[in-house]
């Protein structure tokens, strides 16, 4: 790991609804912009290739959805992603052409559902993980389905321990305590939780894991989405649906990048390798702070896939 | 345990004050005194600061570097220790005395001391002035390394009450992911939160958990002044000049990360804010830590609420063992019950 300073980016823009295509054209520039200002890691916000539909209802209340519900549905499973497809060769191509760790978030689609996931790409434009999703919140719950324990990658990179967690999952203490204790020290941070309770969340963090936050939101307003996007009602095209606030924390909760609402930015901050450690001197949470004689977390990674089928026999059953 | 109806909305306090040094009585004197004003505004419930009775020798680095310890360390330790309270004993009888006079729930910070450990505790009373119990801090920040102990897991508690399920995590506790998960899942609702961490963050840290328990949380943070301090005490001469040792921050937050209560720095005062418990699970609706959101399929946590003893009595006399006979074959087993075997693949089922 190198132990001099270097630039991170977090960008705060809107996706384009519904096709990742452009979004990726999108991306490549803000990547370029980024890697002007030396960053050598850059994160993009939750399900940036693929939207967030912020705003819609899907036509669904309790005990039923409206046939309007469901071509929405379809409309929004067009625009995400094949991870086998061109995208990732076209994301990771970006990576490379600006020599950076891009980390951003995604709508994977895996046969009729999908995830929201944050995808990892390798100065080398090498597609290095993902995460799924483990929990989505409120309506996200009709449309994307649920990760199981086997994608919470933390990678060893030169510029320290990268792993990102999605909007809420921030706030759920043992995903938190599993990355923590994987060394994380890039703590990434993709989220669609534009309020002002979003800050102090993710200084928290900072300093309970003593790592670098980096979260990216989206600034979308309604003109960045399609002119027949189904809102319940119609509002004028200035009205922000996401209002950024992304930011830049050091592992002591300082804030080096504070949040910015209603404008497209790219957030720059130097990170120090020596802080991560001159900062755990007075609290490791999984280390000198922990009390495992107390407490003691089990994580089941293993992948769940609901099918196992059993290989058909090579051996043809005819003795040779 | 689940808490059984909400009470109607009613008054928290929580009081940031500085605590009289060694100087017990005057301290409890002091607890009397902000407790009344709090009764005055009829708050139900009072929090007061982490080691308020006995003292946070603040500054202090008790003589101590690595491989070396001094006498005067060691007097100063002596001071300290003579100066921490037993649970119970007369100073929690006057608290006790305290919270029946004001008619409150009490939760305070003290420096316990049980054989010759010290312990950064927090204990609660009723309003009838009776002992709920308390709880000893499991881990220590820095220099409190040299003077207190480590709690086990025996005090994990949560109190089931008239206002709330009620709970303490003391200071650099609420770090502790692992914790708090526990006493969420003890279904705390008022997450009371003595300190001394007078830092900018304190006040991120306390949102973060209410938003992260959907719980009401209650932070007191002591003040401390250097005219607080009794005279020939020692202050290590690497802290920054200025009056405020501790300067405050108490903040009072309510379950959607609110902040009904804002910091205040710089002088002893008395926060307050309205407790709506109704508001709990409005805010459970789209995010329960312990329940719809905690995926316990991937994550378990055990935790160990067992006492740990450094010395326990061996209640068995051990017997010289006899010859073990040789055992009789085992007799074929019989096929189950039908009845039998229906309940196990019940079981299964659930």
């Amino acid at each position: 790991m190198i132990q001099e300073p270097y630039n991170a980016s977090v960008i705060q823009t809107a996706s384009i609804a519904f096709d990742p295509w452009k979004t990726i054209d999108k991306m490549g520039d803000f990547t370029a912009l980024a890697a002007s200002q030396d960053a050598k890691v850059v994160v993009f916000p939750e399900a940036f290739v693929g939207g967030h539909a912020k705003g819609l209802g899907f036509g669904s209340y309790l005990g039923s959805c409206s046939s309007e519900g469901r071509e929405t549905f379809k409309m929004y499973y067009d625009g995400a992603i094949d991870l086998s497809g061109d995208a990732i060769a076209k994301i990771g191509g970006i990576a490379q052409e600006n020599g950076v760790y891009l980390v951003t978030g995604a709508i994977e689609r895996e046969l009729g559902t999908l995830y929201c996931v944050v995808l990892f790409f390798a100065p080398d434009g090498s597609f290095i993980g993902k995460h799924r999703k483990l929990m989505p919140t409120g309506t996200e719950r009709l449309i994307w389905g649920y990760g199981d324990g086997s994608t919470l990658p933390v990678f060893d990179t030169p510029f320290g321990r990268v792993g990102a967690l999605i909007c809420w999952e921030n706030y759920m203490p043992m995903l938190r305590l599993s990355m923590y204790s994987k060394g994380i020290s890039l703590y990434c941070a993709p989220t669609a939780d534009h309020r002002e309770s979003w800050l102090p969340t993710m200084r928290h963090i900072a300093r309970e894991g003593r790592c670098y936050v980096l979260s990216a939101c989206q600034h979308g307003r309604r003109a960045d989405f399609p002119k027949d996007y189904p809102l319940d009602q119609e509002v004028p095209d200035d009205t922000m649906l996401a209002n950024g606030g992304s930011c830049i924390i050091d592992p002591l909760g300082n804030v080096l990048c504070s949040p910015v609402y209603g404008e497209d930015l790219i957030h720059t901050a130097e990170i120090n390798p020596a802080l991560l450690i001159s900062a755990k001197f007075d609290f490791d949470v999984v280390g000198n702070s922990a009390r495992p004689d107390i407490f003691s977390l089990s994580v089941d990674e293993r992948p769940r896939p609901l099918v196992h089928s059993i290989p058909e026999s090579r051996d043809s059953g005819i003795e040779s | 345990m689940e808490f059984e109806g909400e009470p109607g909305p009613y008054l928290a306090a929580v009081v940031q004050a500085a605590p009289c040094g060694f100087d017990n009585q005057a301290t409890l004197d002091k607890v009397a005194k902000w407790t009344a004003k709090a009764k005055k505004v009829k708050a139900r419930l009072v929090v007061f600061p982490e080691a308020f009775v006995g003292a946070y020798p603040f500054g202090n680095d008790f003589g101590t570097r690595i491989g070396l310890r001094t006498p005067e360390g060691r007097k100063n330790y002596a001071e300290y220790y003579r100066a921490a309270i037993k649970i119970p004993g007369p100073e929690v009888s006057a608290l006790a005395e305290v919270a029946k006079e004001n008619s409150c729930y009490l939760v305070i910070g003290v420096v316990e001391r049980a054989g010759s450990t010290l312990y950064s505790s927090t204990i609660f009373f009723s309003p009838e002035g009776n002992l709920l119990g308390s709880r000893r801090k499991l881990m220590n920040s820095g220099v409190e390394r040299y003077v207190w102990g480590q709690g086990d897991g025996t005090s994990l508690h949560v109190f089931p009450t008239s206002l709330g399920l009620l709970g303490a995590v003391i200071g650099g506790e609420s770090y502790m992911p692992p914790l708090r998960m526990t006493l969420y899942s003890k279904g705390m609702n008022l997450y009371c939160a003595p300190t001394v961490d007078d830092s900018d963050v304190w006040a991120s840290s306390m949102r973060t958990v209410a938003l992260e328990g959907r719980c009401f949380v209650l932070s007191a943070c002591q003040l401390l002044r250097r005219s607080d301090l009794p005279a020939g005490y020692t202050i290590s001469d690497q802290v920054p000049d200025g009056e405020f040792l501790i300067r405050g921050g108490s903040c009072i937050v309510d379950p959607l990360g609110t902040v009904l209560a804002e910091p205040i720095f710089n002088r002893e005062c008395l926060i307050t804010a309205t407790i709506d418990m109704t508001v709990v699970a409005r805010a459970k609706y789209d995010f329960d830590v312990v329940g719809h959101y905690a995926r316990s399929d991937i994550f378990r946590l055990e935790v160990n609420e067992n006492r740990q003893i450094a010395v326990s009595k061996a209640l068995i006399t051990m017997k010289p063992m006899k010859p073990m006979k040789p055992m009789k074959p085992m007799k074929p087993m019989k096929p189950m019950k039908a009845a039998m075997r229906r309940e196990r693949d019940d079981s299964r089922t659930v």
